[in-house]
Formats: structure tokens, C-alpha cells, sequence
């Protein structure tokens, strides 16, 4: 693929999968009205895999569904299962604090159809942002929720950073040039690093950011490597459709 | 607040088409009948939102699984109404439903008491449990004389009514596709037909309250036999077969006639012991319990000011 077209695959993969685990929590969340909410986030991301998959090809699920693991480009935060409300949440939070950052600076892409994408899918992040941060900040109030959530941040920010690498393949550089990307991921980092700070500062918290030598030694997913939650994750998600590939479902 | 004199002031009124409110001095009887109703209908949809969350994480292609989670949000969206406008009768709170529910000392309907193990069974809960449901549902919705109730229903109507021709139109792709599919398919309808028909329940007896009071409009039995009236043909049209060997068509009128039903399925199943009561409790009580935590400390921070 090359160029913009990897990038677009990464973003499509870390919301298929993100959509796929937020799925998981229909019918089993704190209570109704967070399994609504979640579930309805998880539509959400998984229609924005569909649309940036559609940006690739015609046969959205041959994307989606039809790579073998070492072809996929997700992150590997966005692997995680997540089976804890509290990880979910605080993953929640991190991805998408991020989509915000990424999306904004895809908003005017001199890839129009990508552009579109990302201003719909904009407005939608706002409202993911909102419910993460309200919940997150009510509960950071109570020594339970600090307790339980607080080391998790320190757990999910090293692989949370990968959110903002490139595959190696899509010349980074090139992108910002050619207008796809209106600012360097670093740059988009940095912002996304200094948000998640400043919510966190509210409960007198500062996470640990990794510091790499080089940002891009973390990108495991990003190069085809895949997590160790990745195989379980994907096979349930081609269970029915490995069955037999000429089948329409 | 409208009072009535005596039980006959309060049933001249329901056959005269009245409406009873939440602020309205109701018989007590009535009050527990109606609430008892609603939070089975509400237990129902929390534990079918269970059963078919199974199937979402494998559905197969992006638009399935959109479908199949938009489908099992909706239950529980359902649920979730229910469980407020039964709540608002003040005979117990949504905590204490939900307890009463995983402690199993309230009921949810039989359908849900049985695992989904394949697409089939997933496309079978569509096209038959929904089915089903929709008619008890539009059933009581004709005539309900609660009417928080009765506003609730339309929604639900209107929803159910999508998930039902979902289910339609997946089984016309199984029934066209396939060996393979078709096989899945029919094994899915061979598990689901007769819990979809006992779902129905045994005939109404003479003198249920239900029915005078104006929750229901109509009985189990009539109810039940449309159901199968409707689901023979088309099912037959499709290529499947009727999991019932003594199912026969009267000569005459042309009606189908099921062979035996098995109540007691029916009756082992609502009192938990139906063949996957057990796991359904234990996944719903183990999420419950395991956010103990979120619960109790949303609650503190809602005691103490930002």
C-alpha cells in the first residue's frame, strides 16, 4: 500500500479492534446505562473502521476480516482485552483523548474523503471524550476509584504511546508535506500527553511517560508484530466466516 | 391523584378504557400484578441481551456484528425502561430487582434459560423469540391499561418489529446459501422452535386477572396458535422442516396443529433449571459483583461536591 494508504490501515485496525473489545461489555457493565453507552461508543468506532476501510477498497470485510495476523497494523493497547471495567475505562480514556488529537489533524486532509471521514468522526470522539473524562473524574474523587484506576495508567501509557506511530512503511514525513496530516505525530503526541496529564493533575497524579530514545522502537504493532491478545481476539471475530469462505452471510 | 370507591369502580373504569397513572391510588392487588409483569418483562430482555451477546463478538462480517450489537443494545434498552417505569410503582427499587433477579427469587422467561451455539441459533433467536415476543408484546400494548407501560411498548414494538425482519432476512440468506448454511440453520430452528412456541405459555386459565385488568388483550393459546399459523408456511417455504413429528394440517380449515407441548420445559426452565439458567446467573451475577466497586464509588462522589 504505502504512504497515507498504511496510515488509514493503522487508524481502521486500532478502531476494529477497539470497537470489537468495547462490544464485549453489552449486558455485563457496572449498570444499564453504561452498557448503552459503551455499546453505543463501540458502534461508533466500528463505523469508523468501516469508513476508513471503505477509503482502502471495495470489500470492507475482506479488510477487515480477511488479512492474516501479521498483515494487521493496530496498536497493541487497542488489543487488550480490557475484561476489568476499570481497564476499560481508563483505556477508554486514553484512546480517546487520542482519536481527538488524530482525527483533528485529519480534519482538513488534502485527502478529501479522508477529511470527511475525520470531521464526522470528530464530532462523535467529543462525545466518547466527554462520557471517559466524566466518568474518570468522578471517580478519581473517591480513594476506591483512585486505587483502582490510578496504576493502571502507569500499566496502559507506555502501549497507549504506540497510538501515535506510523507503520514504518507510510514515510511519516512525507505525510505532514503532502497535507494528508496537518502536524507530526510527535506533535500530536505531545498534545495528547499534555491532556492526559492535566486530567489526571486534577487527582493529583502524574503518570509516567516511557522515554524512548527512539519513539518508533515502541511501534510494535504498527510493524506486524502482533500482541498475545491478538490471536484469541481475531479467531473470534472470523469464527463464523472461516467456516466456509464462498458462504454470504 | 384519582382514587376509586371499591374494585368494581376501578374495573368499570379499565373496560371503560381508563388509564391508570403512577400517582393514581391504585388497588394494591393491581399494583402488584401490573409490577410483577413489568419486571418480568424487564428481567427478560436483561437476560435475552445475555443470551445474544454470545453471537456479537463472532457475527460474521462488519454489518452483522453492527446489526447483531445495535440489536442487543436495543434489549437492553428495553430493559432499562422497564426497569424504570416498574421502579416508579414503588413497590421495589432497580437495585432490588436486580438482586431479586441473580439471587434467582424472580423469573425471566424460558427462552432465555437456553444457550445460542451457533450463527444459526443466533439468526433462529431473530426470526422465532422475536418473533414471538413482538405478538405477546402487540398484545398487550392493544389494550394496556397502565400507561407508562402502554408509552413504553410502542418503542419496544417498533424495535422489535426491526429485529424481527433482521432475523427474516438472514434466514432467506442461510435458506439460499450454503449446505453448510443451511444445515446451521436448521439446527438452530430444531433448538429454537419449541421454546419460541412455550414461550406463549400454557392456555390462559378462566378467571386471570391479567386479562381483566387489561395487561393482556388476549390468550396464551390464541396468541400462540397465530403464531405457529404464520411460522409453518413460511418456514416450510424457505426449505426448513418443523422440529415437531406430530405437527399436522387440518384437512378442512387448513390450520396447523402442533403435536404435544412440553409444559414441563417450560415450567423447568422459568424455575431455573432450564439448561443454561445456571451459567446465565452466574455470568450476570459475576459482572454485577465485580463492579460492586463503580457502583458504590459513583455514589460517593455524588455525595461529596467537586
Amino acid at each position: 500500500m504505502g504512504g497515507p494508504r498504511e496510515m488509514v490501515l493503522a487508524l481502521a485496525d486500532d478502531e476494529l479492534c477497539i470497537g470489537q473489545n468495547l462490544a464485549w461489555w453489552i449486558a455485563v457493565g457496572p449498570f444499564l446505562e453504561e452498557d448503552l453507552a459503551l455499546t453505543s461508543i463501540s458502534q461508533d468506532e466500528l463505523g469508523h473502521a468501516r469508513a476508513l476501510y471503505g477509503l482502502l477498497g471495495d470489500d470492507i470485510d475482506a479488510l477487515a476480516y480477511g488479512r492474516q495476523p501479521h498483515e494487521y497494523r493496530s496498536a497493541h493497547l487497542t488489543e487488550l482485552p480490557c475484561r476489568d471495567w476499570g481497564e476499560t475505562l481508563v483505556r477508554h480514556f486514553l484512546y480517546d483523548t487520542a482519536e481527538t488529537v488524530r482525527w483533528a489533524a485529519l480534519a482538513d486532509s488534502s485527502w478529501e474523503a479522508l477529511g470527511a471521514v475525520a470531521r464526522r468522526a470528530l464530532a462523535e470522539e467529543r462525545s466518547h471524550l466527554r462520557h471517559a473524562s466524566g466518568l474518570l473524574s468522578r471517580l478519581l474523587r473517591t480513594e476506591a476509584g483512585r486505587s483502582q484506576l490510578l496504576p493502571l495508567f502507569d500499566q496502559f501509557t507506555p502501549l497507549a504511546c504506540e497510538l501515535f506511530e506510523l507503520p514504518p512503511d507510510c514515510a511519516a514525513d512525507g505525510l505532514v508535506a503532502a497535507g494528508i496530516i496537518a502536524r507530526p505525530m510527535s506533535d500530536q503526541r505531545a498534545e495528547w500527553q499534555a491532556a492526559v496529564d492535566d486530567t489526571l493533575a486534577e487527582a493529583g497524579y502524574q503518570p509516567q511517560w516511557p522515554e524512548h530514545a527512539d519513539p518508533a522502537s515502541a511501534a510494535n504493532g504498527r510493524t506486524g508484530l502482533r500482541s498475545p491478545h491478538f490471536a484469541a481476539l481475531h479467531a473470534e471475530m472470523v469464527e463464523v466466516l472461516a467456516l466456509d469462505p464462498t458462504a454470504r452471510w | 391523584m384519582r382514587s376509586w370507591d371499591s374494585m368494581d369502580d376501578f374495573e368499570a373504569f379499565l373496560d371503560g378504557g381508563g388509564l391508570v397513572e403512577p400517582d393514581d391510588d391504585m388497588p394494591d392487588a393491581y399494583r402488584e400484578a401490573v409490577f410483577r409483569f413489568i419486571e418480568l418483562h424487564a428481567n427478560s430482555e436483561y437476560m435475552g441481551g445475555l443470551t445474544e451477546r454470545d453471537w456479537i463478538a463472532k457475527a460474521p462480517g462488519l454489518t452483522n456484528k453492527l446489526t447483531a450489537l445495535a440489536k442487543t443494545q436495543d434489549e437492553i434498552g428495553h430493559a432499562h425502561l422497564l426497569y424504570m417505569v416498574a421502579a416508579d410503582m414503588g413497590v421495589k427499587t432497580r437495585d432490588e430487582m436486580t438482586a431479586d433477579l441473580l439471587a434467582g427469587r424472580t423469573t425471566f422467561h424460558n427462552v432465555f434459560h437456553y444457550r445460542a451455539y451457533s450463527w444459526g441459533d443466533q439468526i433462529a433467536i431473530a426470526y422465532l423469540v422475536d418473533a414471538a415476543a413482538l405478538a405477546s408484546q402487540q398484545a398487550v400494548f392493544k389494550n394496556c391499561s397502565y400507561g407508562p407501560y402502554k408509552r413504553i411498548l410502542r418503542r419496544i414494538i417498533a424495535e422489535e418489529g426491526f429485529h424481527m425482519r433482521n432475523g427474516e432476512e438472514l434466514l432467506l440468506k442461510m435458506a439460499k446459501g450454503t449446505a453448510q448454511q443451511h444445515e446451521m440453520m436448521q439446527e438452530g430452528l430444531d433448538r429454537w422452535w419449541w421454546p419460541a412456541v412455550q414461550l406463549f405459555g400454557p392456555d390462559t386459565g378462566p378467571d386471570d386477572v391479567l386479562l381483566r385488568w387489561h395487561i393482556k388483550s388476549e390468550r396464551n393459546e390464541v396468541l400462540r396458535d397465530k403464531f405457529v399459523q404464520k411460522m409453518v408456511p413460511q418456514l416450510q417455504a424457505a426449505g426448513f422442516s418443523i422440529p415437531d413429528p406430530d405437527l399436522r394440517q387440518d384437512p378442512e380449515t387448513g390450520r396447523w396443529i402442533s403435536g404435544e407441548i412440553d409444559w414441563d420445559a417450560l415450567k423447568a426452565a422459568i424455575a431455573g433449571r432450564g439448561p443454561d439458567s445456571a451459567r446465565r446467573l452466574n455470568d450476570a451475577r459475576l459482572a454485577w459483583d465485580g463492579a460492586a466497586w463503580v457502583r458504590s464509588a459513583l455514589d460517593e462522589a455524588a455525595a461529596v461536591p467537586a
